[in-house]
């Protein structure tokens, strides 16, 4: 059905926006053509209107519908007002050539070249807060602010000098505060400009030549043996770049990256190499950085190496368990030469937009809790670290096992470095359980499991699962406490072992009155059960003596009741590491 | 060259400095830090047996002891808990430590007396939560009956995607939570005065024109309306206020929506600091100076303190604003008064920059001793203001209209972000009359514009000892008139109606 629906829409509106494209491009030529160039960047003296290619849709259209209005009263806009009326095309027409503009792919500037950019930087400074320290824009989420980097040199100094005589933006909120910039002089509108010139980010210059790679998938936490493993995706990389989004894979893949590398002279040679998770580098040959294992990418591994002039054979590998990926090369001639890159992913640099590595582990025999932003969306999870390295994340919205995983506890590199904007991941052998509330009553062991109890994180609490808090015992490992209704409940987790086999969950529950009503759900999914145990999607295993499967439409929920006894009841269950899972090389 | 300067500077910049520091009268000690640990100081409370309880951004709440003192080697810090979710308020009540953090106000204690708590117990998680990073909580200590009041601030400080975002809420001692106004943006402290009533520092950005202090008056709205859609989820409050319009004055709208209660105190962006944090009343008797009963309020990017005097005219806070004490080493976040008169003085400087550049800092502030001469209260009056000050004031220099320079302005408000300063009027001192005592000074207007903030300088003015004021500048925000009331009216610019008509409902 939804098929249907998208090829229906696919056709109906194939006429139009054939129709669309083709009266926007002619009316791009005819209107837009002479001030922004065939390319949306520069008209025939190269030197006017700003670069289209690179504005948002949205703020691409506010301004248009200002110029449109008279609301921009500078002279490149006064005179495109001008030029489209004169253009005798219809508002649909000239609405046409906007969004034939809009579609055209981001180009280069033109540039004046003036001004010093040493001095804008400085200056620069008033600009950081919207319009962010890479001019790349909208840095601030209260007033969104365009792009500059890759605007021409003289049109940032045209549009500082419309601010200045308040010729744009009187009415705007984003205007008022460019009022800001009016003490300025056009000596500083240069340097401004000059200095916005330098932030273009500068495409990647070829490296590698012939460089191919190849693709893997599965689980792993080191780099696999690619001699044993078939690859599901190859090709060529023609910039010559290391990319490894080329994999076209989220999370859990591998690759190779071979190609040659031009040595201009007889010198020493530094390469760099910093990956999450892990990765190795070979040079003629020959291993000559090993970063294996999951880990962030913060620690950059370097290699000296004496080359002659010649080419020589350059290898990567790199694998992702999970998690966030980067890998991230370069190389440098001599002492003081200039790093380049060779992938995409930056140059493997200090001072990288990642965040520095702040690991948190369990100590002296003792439990660590940690409350914070962890796995998106779990917005109230509590992660616990215990000193036999099994790791939980507990759900204090729904009282939910979120997830499991084993060996580091955590980075909180991400929330601990600049605001703190990006959340927290666990490891890359993290088995994710699940974030529905686990214990319900239920009308009859056939009733469908209440859904609606589930509290959205985002919203009040109006359920009646209430979080009570947690108490730590003598190695403080927490119990967690909820209620429900009159029903209270005591949730303790321990590790099997310290060999990473799986954690125990054991729930006292108290009730008044015993009452036979009340159940815990396991697991859903697709669970199938093999010598005593429950698979739940090859993802994990449950030790449940008193599970039960019942079916859920195509899926199973594993259940359990809960059987009070002088208002008493206890439950336990294993969740246990699905090691064939973690293997890979299937 | 340089050396030419440096003389220059020496003659006319620092001269008056060297003659008169702020460190004269109020002495920042450092309480260090541990070397081993990054302590990004975001909420302290004192304890019983002098000691006090510091939280930081990564969760950790330590003990310290020994703080009171000017020793900086015998500090003990003990780790009480660690995990907590970006603590931003403590309260030290009924045998237990309360922290307001991201998801909930947790209580919490030591049970086994080995000084680490080991019971955490949820007392309310009613708020939501969306995952953004923005979604700041601050609360106080208990109210006298028992309330920890809490700010939420907006969803990137912009927007509100999970309930009560831009809401005051209060959680009662027994975990119920009661919404309290409507109409937050982006916190940065919260506190009470000396009778009990709580205010809040709200940041420049969207519908702030300016930073403020603002009066979290039940039932009220303090201006950001992002969050108006959770009055469907409560009557506490009231039915939804009206809309405000964008691009108005407050004073206008004041008109329009009744539950609107004016911020007290406006702060001028850039001229008192830029990022107003944690608040504290003076209500240690003549312990911590002269400034009895008078509020105060933290500045992160600039690492200082601002003093705030307020008094109640027609139902409505109001004040005037001074520099206080600069020089903290991190961003001040919070402050908080110990019983002996000493505030304790937390800083961070992560993701938002600071003047004091460690990463965190834990401080003292205390009065030497020593009053300085200052501008000690300003009250407006029917025809002007009337000034008083510390010490003894220098009659001929006080009456001498050379002395004063004056500004008045308002700013937009409006959606978008901040405002210029708009309105600008050029108040004109008709006269200035000392009282027979030397204590204080009234200042005659020509006329008082309500819903401006009064920007006065007072360089001129001496002491009898012939001392300059230490902070010379007050900025007075006029929410309430006694007299005639005069609104600025934009067509007509300095040439205002009297007694303007309220605007008519806009459509």
């Amino acid at each position: 059905m939804k098929k249907l629906c998208v090829l229906l829409l696919i056709y109906s509106l194939l006429p139009l926006s054939v129709w669309a494209e083709k009266s926007g491009k002619e009316a791009y030529e005819i209107s837009c053509q002479t001030c922004h160039g065939t390319n949306g960047v520069s008209g025939k003296d190269h030197l006017s209107g700003p670069n289209l290619t690179i504005l948002k849709k949205e703020y691409f259209l506010e301004q248009f519908k200002a110029i449109l209005n008279g609301k921009r009263k500078g002279p490149g806009a006064i005179s495109m007002l001008k030029t489209l009326k004169e253009s005798k095309l219809s508002d649909k027409e000239i609405m046409a050539a906007a969004q034939y503009a809009l579609k055209l792919p981001e180009s280069k500037p033109n540039h004046k070249n003036f001004g010093a950019a040493n001095k804008g930087k400085v200056k620069y400074a008033a600009c950081i807060h919207c319009h962010g320290d890479k001019a790349q824009g909208y840095s601030n989420p209260g007033l969104p602010a365009p792009r500059l980097a890759g605007q021409p040199d003289f049109y940032i100094v045209d549009m500082l000098k419309s601010f200045k005589a308040k010729q744009r933006g009187n009415d705007t909120t984003g205007g008022m505060q460019m009022q800001a910039m009016s003490m300025i002089t056009e000596e500083d509108m240069k340097n401004i400009a000059a200095y916005i010139r330098s932030l273009e980010p500068k495409p990647a210059k070829k490296q590698i030549d012939n460089l191919t790679y190849r693709a893997y998938q599965g689980n792993w936490n080191k780099l696999p043996d690619f001699s044993k493993i078939e690859h599901i995706k190859d090709g060529m990389l023609n910039g010559g770049i290391i990319d490894i989004k080329a994999a076209e894979l989220k999370n859990n893949f591998a690759m190779i990256f071979e190609g040659t590398l031009k040595i201009p002279q007889n010198d020493t040679y530094t390469f760099f190499l910093s990956s999450d998770d892990g990765s190795e580098m070979f040079i003629n040959g020959k291993k000559i950085i090993s970063n294996d294992g999951i880990h962030p990418v913060s620690k950059v591994h370097f290699k000296n190496l004496k080359l002659k002039k010649s080419t020589v054979p350059i290898k990567v590998t790199y694998f992702d368990g999970g998690g966030e990926t980067a890998l991230n090369i370069s190389w440098r001639q001599g002492k003081k030469g200039k790093n380049v890159s060779l992938s995409t992913t930056g140059g493997g640099k200090k001072g990288s937009s990642n965040a520095p590595s702040v690991l948190l582990e369990p100590k002296n025999g003792e439990a660590v809790v940690f409350r914070n932003f962890m796995n998106i969306p779990n917005s109230r999870s509590i992660a616990v670290g215990y000193p036999e390295k099994t790791h939980i994340i507990y759900n204090a919205a729904n009282m939910s096992l979120a997830s499991f995983w084993k060996n580091a506890f955590v980075d909180a590199g991400n929330m601990f470095h600049s605001r703190g904007t990006k959340h927290i991941f666990s490891g890359s052998t993290t088995v994710k359980v699940g974030n529905d509330a686990q214990f319900a009553l239920l009308s009859s062991a056939e009733s469908i499991w209440p859904m609606e109890q589930n509290r959205d994180n985002s919203k009040r609490r109006v359920g009646l699962l209430r979080f009570k808090g947690y108490k730590l015992d003598a190695k403080r490992y927490p119990t967690f406490m909820y209620t429900l209704n009159e029903i209270s409940f005591e949730d303790f987790f321990k590790p099997v072992d310290s060999n990473g086999t799986g954690i125990i969950r054991r729930v006292e529950v108290f009730t008044p009155q015993d009452r036979q009503d009340l159940w815990f759900r396991a697991a859903v999914g697709y669970i199938s059960q093999e010598s005593g145990l429950f698979n739940v999607e090859d993802k994990y295993k449950i030790k449940a003596e008193e599970g039960k499967l019942r079916k859920f439409g195509k899926i199973q929920e594993l259940m359990l009741p809960v059987k009070f006894n002088n208002g008493k009841a206890s439950i336990k269950v294993t969740y246990l590491f699905n090691e064939s899972g973690l293997g890979g090389n299937k | 060259m340089i050396a030419r300067i440096l003389v220059v500077l020496v003659v006319f910049g620092f001269f008056p400095i060297f003659s008169q520091q702020e460190s004269d009268y109020y002495k920042i000690t450092d309480i260090p830090i541990p070397k081993n640990i990054v302590f990004e100081v975001t909420c302290i409370e004192t304890l019983p047996g002098n000691k006090i309880a510091a939280g930081s951004r990564r969760g950790d709440i330590y003990i310290i002891e020994n703080a009171y003192d000017d020793d900086t080697t015998n500090d003990t810090w003990t780790l009480f808990a660690s995990g907590i979710h970006e603590p931003l308020g403590l309260s030290y009540y009924k045998g237990w430590l309360w922290c307001t953090q991201r998801p909930e106000v947790t209580k919490m204690k030591d049970e086994d007396g080995d000084g680490r708590a080991d019971i955490f117990e949820c007392v309310s998680d009613d708020w939501g939560i969306s995952g953004n990073y923005h979604e700041y909580a601050f609360g106080t200590k208990h109210d006298k009956d028992g309330n920890i009041w809490i700010v939420l601030c907006l969803t990137d400080s912009a927007g509100a995607v999970s309930d009560f975002r831009g809401w005051c809420l209060r959680v009662t001692e027994h975990g119920e939570m009661i919404p309290a106004t409507s109409g937050i943006r982006s916190p940065g402290g919260i506190g009470f005065n000396h009778l009990g009533d709580v205010f809040y520092s709200d940041n420049q950005g969207l519908w702030n024109g300016t930073s403020s202090v603002k009066h979290l008056k039940p039932g009220s709205f303090q201006g950001n309306p992002a969050g108006n859609k959770y009055y469907e989820l409560t009557d506490a409050i009231g039915p939804k206020i009206l809309e405000p319009n964008t691009g108005s004055r407050i004073i206008l709208e004041r008109q329009r929506i009744k539950e609107f209660v004016p911020p007290p105190v406006n702060l001028p962006h850039n001229i008192l600091g830029k990022s107003p944090s944690g608040i504290f009343s003076d209500t240690s008797n003549g312990k911590f100076g002269p400034f009895k009963n008078q509020t105060f309020v933290n500045d992160q990017s600039s690492s200082m303190i601002s003093r705030i005097f307020m008094e109640k005219v027609n139902g409505f806070y109001q004040g005037a604003a001074f520099a206080f004490r600069r020089g903290f080493s991190s961003g001040n976040v919070p402050a908080v008064q110990a019983e002996n008169g000493s505030v304790f003085v937390g800083g961070t400087n992560r993701g938002w920059g600071s003047t004091g550049k460690k990463v965190g800092a834990l401080e003292r502030l205390d009065w030497t001793g020593k009053v300085p001469f200052e501008i000690h209260k300003m009250r407006i009056k029917p025809d002007g203001f009337e000034i008083t000050f510390t010490k003894k004031a220098d009659k001929t220099s006080v009456e001498n209209l050379v002395s004063y320079t004056a500004k008045a302005n308002t700013w937009v408000y409006q959606k978008g972000y901040g405002s210029p300063e708009v309105d600008i009027v050029k108040p004109k001192i008709e006269s200035v009359t000392m009282a027979a005592d030397g204590m204080s000074a009234h200042i005659k207007l020509d006329k008082i514009y309500k819903g401006h903030t009064y920007s006065f300088g007072f360089k001129g003015i001496k002491s009898i000892e012939g001392k300059s004021l230490l902070h010379p500048n007050a900025y007075y925000t006029v929410n309430e008139v006694f007299g005639e009331e005069h609104i600025f009216d934009a067509e007509l610019g300095d040439h205002a109606r009297s007694k303007k008509k309220p605007v008519k409902e806009k459509k």
